[in-house]
């Protein structure tokens, strides 16, 4: 069962099967756990928070929350999957030459040249790469013999009772409204006991007649209030983020952090941390969750005290990897029936015209650029099944897609991942876009980058939420199989703070 | 749970078993309910505070007890095995019944309250318990209702033994004994040799929401009475109902416990408010009880949560304060279009409905066995010991053994047994509500 370990409105120990605070009655089912971060965004000016170094730690860290079904191959729209143009956005680290190199980086890799479709020539390339390790980043091991890939665990039996959503709390740039203040420690078991059941009209949007209890369901016609979680949108001056629960899933379990840091020579670091929780799992919604807030909190320290952007994302994810196993008991450690919490995460940090992204799993991001002026690219290999395949050579693109276990993943976050593989990947930027970190609940739809910048309202760098909210609108249009969410990072920063350092110091 | 138990009453525990997931336009939820009470300790175990308990044991002393004699001084035997094994401080009565109730010990419309000098007491007071005359049952949940009802205790329970068929009384008259003790005072019944009726038996203990069973030997009697009121001494809270909550324009399929036997509280209901009823689960030492709810819900759209049900124990509060909740547990649908998902089924679900459907076969194969119908009698007793053989039910399928012969365990294949034992066939109809946990997954 879902928990949180104490109390969130008066600190009281939890025990496990608690559903209200024993020390003051308080529901448990609502509860939001606190937010790092959350007290610097309480100040009216957002500037001067984000500028001065002791708000710099935390920065704005924002985390959202949301749902994911992506593991099955079943709700992926194969029609897009098996595209010759997947080969253009698709990145190598093989070539060591790449365009912008900066000294510890000099052997990264760059855009496959040929492939890219003229985004790739080296020295007018639109990015440079900086890459892994000499074998670059995307070079995924084939599967061991005996071992197949590890498909999607397979569905848990249901002894789920109770779902806890663990919400983030509102921030200051919040589009959401804050939630109603919750009554004080009245006993909420007392409200199922009254004898006449009071009917006023009310606050149920489906029944339309009942109101709603505390544990989040209709007294009367039983349905389940709309969550916080299912509809998320964030800003911040330089990113934005929306997170939907689709059409088609019951529960959000995607997750986003947003966040910005001041670095030591008065730069600006622009985080954006999206995490996908694997449905099959146990409490995939808390791992989506956990994941995007350890990972952003992380990459704001870390950046604000001056880390090297690479070495601070593989840091990040090997934190937001640390709070999902977390969240598995102990005592299932070693239990194969035990499914434990698992999620993927993708974040892109942008410093100056530094773009770094990392990722485990098949959340993915994109660089779009403006005006046609270079070819569309993602920027991540997804660690699934087929790109596994393709990868080691043993089917064609074509055949690895269209096999039911194309959509697989093969890299995540959680207690039960056999190994721990985090991608980075680095890149300068010198043409103005956006770059798009999203779920494959929005790629599910627009899989090509090629696809996603058709389909990317113009003026988005201007207007990165309302972007967001229209590439979201994208997904909910073509079906909303699957919980959507998608961070978008207008380069240069909208408010100009990429511009740099030397401003800010003046 | 959060603290807000007395102490002496136990800590109760819910766990829900389901598979959440309903297709597109699925209606039917069920869910396993796991009731567990800790905490409270057993009798063995308890010591000092004086008991808030009371026990009337009633001992059938009709004519046919003296055949053979052994048998009423078997019942006697295992009534002083019962008065032993009662705590000090918990009140306690003896009637004999015989087509009339008659207080044994202590008299005059009183209990006496348990301790060395009352024990002895009562014992020697049991060479009144003579065999003569007829069987009127409903008058001996009477009397001892009356007795309860004057002790003021919280925890009340009666242990009642026959031999033999109820007839000086009608099947109304002791129905409408029953329906104004049910919730009055728990009842344990023991049918002893083999001339008794079961459904008379299983329908006292049923209504009153205790076991039944049978001696087949009567020199059993003293052990198995001894269980019975250790069992009884383990009771630390009386009158838990389970209530249950559900939405508007639902329907409430069935509400069965079922382990650990198998009893069927659907018609039990009593409406608390138009979505909440009441149904009676008795009293709780440290055990663990299953329920099987199944409701049936307006269905909602894929990708919509409902809650179906809401689960709960409560114990209702004297005077104007609000009964108190012991423990609670949700009972959810969602509706999804991933077929996977809605088409698990849950372990605990499927293994129950078996359950059910294996005490159901039981019964009905034994009634088509009584009334000669070979073939629908094969059929049921052969599915009950493929169910039995499926579920580990192994109790069971030893007693189906001794009525049938298992051609094909697997298959269900039996041949009918000539010649079967009534003691047998007696035991197997009332042992038939019995039931197993799920196996553990290895
Ligand atoms: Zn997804
Ligand atoms: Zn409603």
């Amino acid at each position: 069962m879902p928990q949180l370990t104490v109390c969130p409105s008066c600190a009281e120990h939890l025990e496990p099967e608690d559903k209200f605070c024993g020390n003051c009655g308080a529901p448990l089912a609502d509860a939001d756990p606190p937010l790092l971060g959350a007290e610097h965004l309480t100040g009216a000016d957002a500037d001067a928070e984000h500028l001065t170094g002791a708000d710099a730690d935390a920065g704005h860290l924002t985390g959202a929350d949301a749902d994911a079904e992506h593991l099955t191959g079943a709700d992926a729209d194969a029609g897009h999957l098996t595209g010759a143009d997947a080969d253009a956005e698709h990145l190598t680290g093989a070539d060591p030459d790449a365009g912008h190199l900066t000294g510890a980086d000099a052997d990264a890799g760059h855009l496959a040249g040929a492939d890219a479709a003229g985004a790739g020539r080296d020295g007018e390339s639109a990015f440079g790469v900086i890459g892994d390790a000499p074998t670059g980043s995307y070079s995924l091991a084939p599967p061991a013999p005996g071992h197949p890939p590890q498909a999607a665990p397979a569905p848990q039996a249901a002894p789920i009772p109770v779902t806890v959503p663990v919400s983030s709390s509102t921030a200051e740039r919040s589009v959401v409204p804050p939630a109603p203040p919750r009554a004080g420690a009245v006993d909420p078991r007392q409200g199922m006991l009254a004898q006449p059941e009071p009917e006023p009209a009310g606050d149920c949007v489906s029944c339309e007649a009942g109101t709603v209890g505390d544990d989040g369901f209709c007294t009367r016609c039983g349905h389940r209030a709309p969550r916080e979680r299912d509809h998320v949108e964030r800003q911040l001056p330089t990113v934005a983020a929306v997170s939907d629960k689709g059409l088609r899933h019951h529960r959000n379990e995607d997750a986003f952090a947003l966040a910005e840091a001041e670095r030591p020579d008065g730069g600006r670091a622009i985080i954006a941390v999206v995490c996908d929780g694997v449905s099959s799992a146990t409490r995939p919604d808390e791992a989506s969750a956990a994941a995007s807030q350890a990972g952003g909190a992380q990459l704001a320290n870390d950046l604000a005290d001056g880390a090297e952007p690479r070495q601070a994302m593989h840091e990040a994810l090997l934190t937001a990897a640390a709070a999902v196993s977390a969240l598995a008991p102990p005592e299932a450690a070693g239990d194969p029936h035990f499914n434990a919490p698992a999620c993927t995460c993708v974040s892109a940090v942008l410093i100056g015209d530094l773009l770094t992204v990392g990722w485990i799993g098949d959340s993915r991001a994109y660089w779009i650029p403006a005006g046609g002026t270079q070819e569309p690219a993602r920027l991540t290999e997804d660690d699934s099944w087929a790109a596994r395949m393709v990868e080691a050579g043993l089917m064609s693109e074509a055949d690895a897609y269209a096999d039911p276990r194309a959509h697989a993943i093969t890299g995540w976050l959680g207690a039960d991942a056999e190994e721990l593989d985090p991608h980075t990947a680095s890149f300068h930027l010198d043409t103005p876009g956006v770059v798009l970190v999203c779920t494959d609940g929005l790629w599910n739809y627009a899989e090509s980058a090629a696809e996603l910048a058709a389909v990317l309202p113009s003026g988005a760098r201007t207007d990165p939420l309302g972007c967001a909210r229209s590439l979201v609108q994208v997904a909910l249009d073509g079906g909303g199989h699957d919980n959507v969410t998608v961070a978008v990072l207008p380069f240069p920063a909208v408010d100009g703070g990429a511009e740099g350092a030397g401003e800010r110091r003046a | 749970m959060a603290s807000f138990e007395k102490p002496e009453v136990p800590v109760f525990s819910t766990e829900v078993f389901q598979n959440e997931y309903l297709p597109e336009g699925g209606a039917e939820v069920n869910a396993i309910v796991t009731v567990t009470a800790t905490g409270g300790g057993t009798g063995a175990v308890r010591t000092g505070a004086p008991a808030d308990a009371a026990v009337v044991v009633m001992v059938d002393c009709s004519g046919s007890m003296d055949h053979p004699p052994a048998k009423m001084r078997n019942a006697r035997d295992a009534t002083a095995a019962a008065i032993d094994t009662l705590r000090d401080g918990v009140s306690f009565a003896v009637v004999a019944g015989t087509h009339t109730a008659r207080e044994i010990f202590p008299g005059g419309g009183r209990l006496a309250v348990a301790d060395a000098t009352t024990r002895e007491q009562a014992k020697f007071a049991l060479r009144k318990l003579t065999a003569s005359g007829g069987t009127a049952i409903g008058s001996w949940l009477a009397l001892a209702d009356a007795l309860l009802a004057g002790a003021g205790a919280s925890i009340r329970h009666g242990i009642l033994l026959t031999d033999g068929r109820n007839e000086h009384e009608s099947p109304q008259e002791l129905r409408a004994v029953l329906d104004a003790c049910a919730g009055h005072f728990t009842c344990d019944c023991r049918g002893v040799g083999t001339d008794w009726e079961v459904k008379e038996v299983t329908q006292v203990a049923s209504a009153l929401l205790g076991t039944a069973d049978i001696v087949a030997d009567p020199g059993h009697l003293a052990e198995d009475f001894r269980q019975m009121m250790e069992s009884a001494m383990g009771k630390e809270v009386a009158d838990v109902q389970l209530r249950l909550w559900t939405p508007a324009n639902s329907l409430i399929a069935f509400v069965k416990q079922v382990a650990p036997s198998v009893a069927d509280l659907t018609a039990r209901r009593a409406d608390v408010n138009a979505r909440t009823g009441d149904y009676p689960t008795g009293s709780w030492g440290d055990e663990s009880r299953d329920y099987h709810v199944c409701v049936r819900v307006q269905p909602a759209g894929v990708g919509q949560e409902m809650l179906a049900a809401r689960v709960s124990l409560v114990l209702p509060s004297a005077g104007d304060e609000p009964p108190r909740v012991l423990g609670q547990g949700l009972v959810r649908a969602v509706w999804t279009d991933d077929m996977a998902a809605s088409t698990r089924i849950s372990p605990q679900v499927a293994h129950y409905t078996g359950q059910a459907e294996l005490a159901g076969a039981i019964q009905q194969g034994l009634e088509a066995r009584k009334a000669g119908d070979t073939d629908r009698a094969t059929a049921k007793l052969g599915r009950a010991v493929q169910l039995a053989a499926e579920s580990g039910n192994e109790d069971t399928a030893k007693l189906l053994a001794k009525v049938v012969d298992v051609v094909d365990e697997a298959k269900g294949t039996v041949r009918l047994k000539r010649g079967v034992a009534d003691a047998d066939e007696m035991t197997l109809e009332t042992r038939s509500t019995k039931t197993v946990r799920v196996k553990k997954q290895a």
